[in-house]
């Protein structure tokens, strides 16, 4: 091939500390340019089309000219370098056959006992009101779980409301249920909740830890922050006692770490103060930020200035959270320390979560859908323990979200660690949850090379803190 | 008991009130060679040798391409390695029924039985050598092989009674006369507990410890094995004080091993001047062994040398014998068995098996009935 | 890669691709993932340097050696991918005329 071109779609460049850090995004590969593959990489920047006996004269005493040819091969490799004439064919579009079930996600009741401003489920009750899953649905649930599994050998179980401990009775039930269901098929088990934390006491402490719960704790920060939003159905704040249950629980759950999920809206920016009142004053091993999910005309949304004074927050979070890497501790701050997760494997996503795919949500009526943010909308179910999981359209949505060609993610340099964003964000936002969230995509792509930063420094400084810190904990997909 | 020749399933009643018949018309008593083979795309064939007809032909439930056959020990019940190497079919040869099926595949998995498949010498147990490939979203992710080991009166949806770890690249399974042995054909022969596939014996092949001789070319997939019970098959060596340039480098040997001493020897008999690709050796005469592929060949196992050799009107790849020794069956490839004196390797006869249609790789039993 | 240092993962999968004299086990005789992944050559020439000592004819080897996957990817993969194939021509010195080529299904 005489003429070459680059494939500016597949490849990211980042500076970090002089270093220059290259984003394969086919692949989520990482790699260090050395001097010659940067020389050569500027030098095909420079024009639409170079010849390679142009680079061999451009470099003539300057660079070996085998290294520059190795150079060149390992980009055409790599598919960075094109023959500039080749047409190249469409990729085939991805095709979803089979997709087992690993996570069920069970909405036990809609009831709440609070009522936060910025809740986005639909369905949301008084908790007098809510509508109880029965235990014969929920066990359905967990038989579909597990029939579908297949051979994967650990199942996931996620209690969800409304607040789940509202259904506390109907929790162990389904508890002693599944784990029966899986002793018998000897799969391994693996339950998570997500709770307000106001109905914790001892008794249920102890049982959550007995039957080693992931939990999650839904706390917005300090008293000012959490009660501008979190109230209770009266109208009061409810940080006072959110924050005794936190502190009890965290003195004796054993089992497994405990984070908090803070919810970003209107008026709450300050996520450097939020993550040390969460982890440094209750203790909470990690503290996870988002963004409300809220319509573009919603007075509770995040505007485009707080938005900027939450992501100028994040990056000093971040900034916290190298440095504790650093020194070999791990700083608690999960959406960094997931992006790390995701670079360090290499993550390659094609769809943006496993909702559909590995996931499911089971509402009160037996119906199947996407994922617990969907159960209560007018979004169509995709099936129901009793008449199974619609493939059909459970198939064609998931593959209409995997074909991203034409679209605008189609070259965007984080296509394959964001893919399109999450479907229900996008259907807050925009009423279709197909198209992809592109009113965080500048936020993402900068979210995202600061995560290259991050990660090539702990790479540069402590490579440790990966195998201690990173490694044991898989990414999403 | 020579049986009638069945056209239709006929009830126990009929067919012993049959054989009476015949024997008050003083039918010979002993049993009678019979060839067990199949061909494209399911068909399992039953033959008399003697008379060169095939006198049942039965479809294989369900998809075919079959390869390994092996019998029940009373001669009644055959079994196919089908379905494109995913399932074994046992058929009744007097009703034509299915009576027996394992299908190999799990979920999220794909298996195919590599070829070595035998029977207990009882008849209880049956089994087979397994290749797992493990199927990810993405990926195939090769798992451990196996040997699957069946209950033959497990039934149509027949599930392994047991999984022994296997040796990878295992390609025939034999039983010795015992039954307490499982010799496991693969760079070496592994000689395992069925029980429970615990290694008891190594029999050194491609590892022999020849001075002056690189590893042997070892190439054999088909079970012919059961009128002598010896496992015969051809290997190639390349001896590496010789140049390669020199005839005399290259040698062809016998490898046998006795299933009921468990004696085991490899001998070169010739330098290499043919393929050969199977053997079978003579019951009645057992230092003779008979090879085939495009010659057939005949050799001197007690003094290591070649006896005979004539061409073939084509390839065959299988070959068994009779019991008394007096003709050789030449099957596998394409439509007929052929059949050859023993003593002068002249050709006697040809079956044409019905339907037109390719042997392939399947083996020739042979069963008495 | 010599002048793309790998950081992560991935990036070392490559590496390990690239690699010469990989000590793994070749496992590919062993798992019918498709034809192409049996590694039997000497189809086309025999060990004599010759094709007298081929199957004779061609024709009495293509099933033998096609369906359990036995031959390099000169045919389709009737195991796993074109099962097939051969339907309508069982005996391949009859029949040879009306094997057809495959193509990818859309």
């Amino acid at each position: 091939m005489s003429a070459l071109r680059l494939v500016h779609e597949n490849l990211h460049e980042v500076g970090v500390d002089g270093r220059r850090v290259l984003l394969h995004v086919p692949t989520s590969a990482l790699f260090e340019l050395d001097a010659v593959a940067g020389a050569v990489l500027d030098r095909c920047r420079q024009s639409a089309t170079v010849a390679a006996a142009d680079l061999e004269r451009r470099f003539a005493g300057e660079l070996d000219a085998d290294a520059v040819a190795a150079t060149v091969q390992e980009f055409l490799q790599l598919d960075l370098l094109r023959d500039a004439a080749a047409i190249t064919p469409p990729r085939p579009p991805v095709t979803i056959h089979d997709y087992p079930l690993s996570t069920l996600v069970l909405n036990v009741d809609t009831g709440c006992n609070l009522a936060c401003h910025y809740c986005y489920k639909e369905d949301l009750a008084r908790p007098a009101a809510g509508r109880r899953m029965t235990l014969a649905t929920a066990e359905r649930g967990v038989d579909l779980l597990l029939q579908q599994a297949g051979d994967r050998r650990r199942v996931n179980l996620v209690f969800f409301g409304g607040e789940p401990l509202l259904a506390l009775d109907l929790i162990r039930q389904v508890t002693d249920y599944a784990e029966r269901r899986c002793a018998e098929s000897g799969t391994a088990l693996d339950l998570s909740l997500t709770t307000n934390a106001t109905l914790l006491d001892d008794a249920t402490i102890d049982w959550l830890d007995a039957h080693r719960f992931g939990l999650t704790v839904s706390i917005d920060g300090p008293a000012a922050a959490h009660d501008r939003h979190r109230r209770s159905v009266g109208g009061g704040g409810t940080h006072a006692l959110v924050s005794a249950k936190a502190r009890r629980l965290l003195e004796r759950y054993r089992a497994r770490p405990v984070g908090a999920r803070v919810t970003l809206a209107a008026g709450n920016t300050d996520v450097v103060a939020i993550h040390r009142h969460l982890r440094d004053e209750l203790g909470f091993f990690e503290v996870g930020f988002a963004p409300v999910t809220a319509a573009d005309d919603d007075r509770l949304r995040l505007d485009d200035a707080e938005l900027a004074t939450v992501f100028a927050g994040l990056r000093e979070l971040a900034d916290d959270y190298l440095a504790a890497a650093l020194a070999d501790r791990n700083s608690g701050f999960s959406n960094m320390h997931q992006v790390i997760t995701d670079l360090h494997e290499g993550t390659r996503k094609v769809l943006p979560c496993g909702a559909g795919l590995g996931m499911l949500a089971l509402d009160g009526g037996g119906d199947l859908h996407l994922c617990h943010r969907f159960v209560g909308t007018e979004m169509p179910a995709f099936g129901s323990v009793e008449h199974g999981i619609d493939r059909a359209r459970l198939g064609r949505f998931l593959e209409t979200a995997a074909a991203r060609d034409g679209s605008d993610c189609a070259t965007c340099r984080i296509r394959h660690l964001c893919a399109g964003g999450c479907y229900h964000e996008a259907y807050a936002r925009h009423g279709d949850p197909l198209q992809p969230t592109l009113h965080y995509c500048t936020l993402m792509r900068d979210w995202i090379d600061l995560g290259l930063e991050v990660y090539a420094r702990i790479l540069e400084h402590n490579p440790d803190f990966l195998v201690r810190h990173v490694a044991p904990r898989r990414g999403l997909s | 008991m020579r049986t009638p020749t069945p056209r239709s399933p006929r009830p126990a009643g009929a067919r012993l009130a049959a054989l009476a018949a015949l024997l008050l018309a003083a039918a010979p008593l002993a049993a009678a060679d019979f060839l067990l083979t199949t061909t494209k795309p399911n068909q399992l064939h039953l033959v008399d040798a003697k008379a060169r007809a095939t006198v049942r032909s039965i479809t294989i439930p369900g998809p075919g391409s079959p390869v390994s056959v092996a019998a029940s020990p009373d001669g009644r019940i055959a079994y196919v390695l089908t379905n494109r190497l995913g399932s074994i079919s046992g058929i009744d040869l007097d009703s034509g029924a299915e009576v027996f099926r394992a299908d190999f595949d799990e979920p999220g998995k794909r298996i195919k039985g590599m070829f070595g498949m035998d029977l207990s010498p009882d008849g209880r147990e049956l089994v087979i050598m397994q290749a797992v490939t493990r199927l990810e979203q993405v990926e195939m992710v090769v798992e451990a092989p196996r040997i699957a080991v069946y209950r033959t009166d497990a039934g149509l949806q027949a599930q392994p009674d047991r999984l022994l770890p296997a040796p990878r690249r295992t390609v025939l399974l034999l039983y010795n006369d015992a039954g307490d042995r499982l010799y496991a054909v693969s760079w070496d022969i592994e000689v395992l507990d069925p029980r429970d596939g615990r290694r008891i014996e190594t029999l050194k092949a491609m590892n022999w410890e020849r001075p002056n001789y690189a590893p042997p070319d070892i190439f054999g997939v088909w079970g012919q094995y059961e009128q002598a019970r010896v496992f015969v098959n051809p290997y190639f060596a390349l001896r590496t004080d010789k140049s390669p340039d020199d005839p005399a480098a290259w040698k062809t040997g016998m490898l046998t091993l006795d299933l009921n001493s468990g004696e085991y020897r490899m001998d070169d008999f010739e330098e290499t001047a043919a393929i050969m690709f199977s053997s079978v050796v003579n019951p009645v005469k057992r230092d003779e062994a008979f090879s085939v592929y495009t010659q057939l060949t005949k050799t001197d196992l007690a003094n290591d040398r070649l006896v005979q050799r004539v061409d073939l009107d084509h390839t065959y790849y299988t070959i068994n014998i009779a019991a008394d020794g007096s003709e050789v069956y030449l099957g596998g490839t394409m439509n007929d068995i052929a059949i050859y004196a023993t003593d002068t390797l002249e050709k006697i006869g040809t079956i044409d098996l019905p339907g037109d249609a390719d042997m392939g790789t399947t083996w020739v039993r042979v069963i008495q009935r | 890669m010599n002048h793309l240092k790998p950081l992560n993962k991935k990036a070392r999968l490559f590496e390990q691709a690239a690699a010469a004299g990989r000590s793994d086990e070749v496992l590919m005789m062993q798992s019918v993932a498709g034809c192409t992944t049996t590694l039997d050559p000497g189809w086309e020439v025999d060990p004599f340097g010759g094709v007298a000592a081929l199957c004779q004819p061609m024709e009495a080897d293509l099933y033998g050696c096609s369906d359990p996957c036995w031959w390099p990817a000169q045919v389709p993969d009737t195991i796993n991918t074109y099962p097939d194939w051969s339907n309508g021509a069982p005996s391949a010195a009859q029949d040879w005329r009306k094997l057809q080529s495959v193509f990818p299904k859309k």
